[in-house]
């Protein structure tokens, strides 16, 4: 995994990441799985989504605001969102 | 610090002696009529009990959550667990979504006159089609026209939909199956294109009215959007945990209600020369039972208290819906055995929290899916 000097991930190890979780947990293809793909088109229903959510979490020792994850919608800016929360805490 | 102190449970004393004045007198013609009077949600408004949590603006009382925990063991004490299923809705179920959510405008119009008892509102998510995948079963579409929603599809298990006076519905706002298609939206049921399909006979709770709603073309005005449009599957998610929260407390309540009466009817009742509570086999079956319900009383206190200081502990509120409302079913059943014949008689308490407690592991999300969400929360 990609390292910042700061020692968070960068944005893209966080994206890769996110990627293939999705892909574990919806099936889509990876192909499917570009920046501008979102929740909705993904078609998560309850159970998937607290899967994402806790998944998340979990690895990056972060608790999420899931409305505005769901407000987010898109793939890139969850993972600009996502990136940005282990940044706050890892400074 | 405990869930309760000694104001607790001076309110707790009150609650009791107005449950034991007011409410279970009537049981026994309330469960025959299949309905409760309108005014039970007043009298229970005038005495302050419909609001307990919530602002003093809005004619609720700011207590802490252990009050609410404290109310709805009382209440149980009605012997009709589907008025306590119809309470929770008017005070568990709606008003947090409206006090929450609500501008002064929906709060003013809808969460004040509920907390006074005079408005009964309902929680619409359920669909002929589907209930627990949500965000795929809601059907009921409402589409945008200009200052207006206007809703079409039907909602069907819903508890006080036949009485109520608003109902906060989940509409399809979007065509797309994912989380942020859905929005809540306060529809007053004199809105033309509103009606009660039916009025639901169910197994049990007959106390409580279980409705089968149509929505024909209903205008909606957009200040009726509860939230912000499309998030609705999430605020109704995060409501359900307070709902199945305090459905525990109370389906605890009913089980421990009927483990005192079954230990009364073994020390009133004879067999072979004994009381039957010094038969060995019943002893044991009884000592499981209150260890059962007293393991169970104990997890939901636990997350309850967590509850009241903020945390609110998703994946232990689904083990607590599908564990304990499981293990209330099961002590129900047991007691109902130990009754004998008496436990099979229809005008018997226990006879009828049997058939109340079923709709436990399906009502508010089945035991499946919450054994499936528990599996998620872990990471299986």
């Amino acid at each position: 995994m990609s390292v910042s000097r700061a020692g968070a991930p960068t944005r893209d190890a966080v994206r890769d990441w996110l990627v293939a979780l999705l892909e574990e947990i919806t099936s889509a293809p990876r192909a499917a799985l570009t920046e501008a793909a979102t929740l909705d088109a993904l078609a998560l229903d309850s159970v998937t989504f607290v899967e994402l959510q806790v998944a998340i979490e979990d690895e990056w020792h972060i608790e999420l605001d899931a409305i505005e994850v769901v407000e987010l919608n898109a793939l890139g800016p969850i993972v600009d969102y996502v990136h940005a929360r282990i940044r706050e805490r890892s400074a | 610090m405990s869930l309760f102190g000694p104001e607790h449970e001076r309110f707790r004393a009150r609650v009791r002696r107005l449950v034991e004045a007011e409410l279970t007198p009537h049981a026994d013609e309330w469960e025959r009529a299949r309905s409760i009077p309108r005014d039970v949600f007043r009298l229970l408004g005038a005495e302050g009990l419909l609001g307990l949590g919530h602002a003093r603006a809005w004619g609720g009382q700011e207590l802490d959550f252990g009050y609410t925990v404290a109310f709805t063991e009382e209440l149980a004490r009605s012997r009709m667990p589907g008025l306590g299923l119809s309470v929770i809705a008017q005070t568990n179920i709606v008003p947090p979504l409206l006090a929450r959510l609500g501008t002064d405008e929906q709060k003013h119009a809808f969460l004040a006159p509920a907390i006074r008892g005079e408005q009964i509102g309902a929680f619409a998510v359920t669909e002929p089609t589907g209930g627990s995948d949500f965000v795929r079963a809601v059907q009921c579409t409402a589409v945008d026209d200009g200052d207006f929603w206007v809703v079409t599809g039907e909602k069907k298990f819903i508890t006080n939909g036949p009485i109520a006076d608003f109902v906060v519905a989940l509409v399809r706002t979007r065509p797309e199956p994912g989380p942020g298609s859905l929005t809540l939206l306060v529809v007053p049921t004199d809105t033309p294109g509103f009606r009660v399909r039916e009025s639901l006979r169910t197994l049990g709770m007959h106390t409580s009215s279980t409705g089968w709603l149509t929505f024909d073309h209903c205008r909606v005005p957009k200040r009726f959007t509860l939230g912000r449009p499309h998030l609705g599957y999430h605020y109704a998610a995060q409501n359900l945990l307070e709902e199945r929260l305090v459905g525990g407390v109370g389906a605890v309540a009913v089980a421990a209600l009927a483990l005192a009466d079954t230990i009364a009817h073994l020390q009133g009742r004879r067999a072979f020369e004994r009381r039957l509570a010094d038969l060995q086999a019943v002893r044991h079956r009884v000592a499981e039972l209150a260890a059962d319900v007293e393991m169970a009383r104990r997890f939901v206190h636990a997350v309850c208290e967590t509850f009241r200081d903020g945390r609110v502990e998703a994946k232990e509120i689904c083990m607590i819906k599908f564990r304990v409302y499981e293990l209330v079913q099961r002590v129900v059943e047991r007691c109902a055995q130990l009754h004998g014949g008496m436990g099979f008689l229809e005008e018997s308490w226990i006879a009828r929290a049997y058939r109340d407690v079923r709709v436990l592991s399906v009502g508010g999300g089945t035991s499946e899916l919450m054994k499936d969400l528990t599996a998620a929360y872990l990471r299986l």
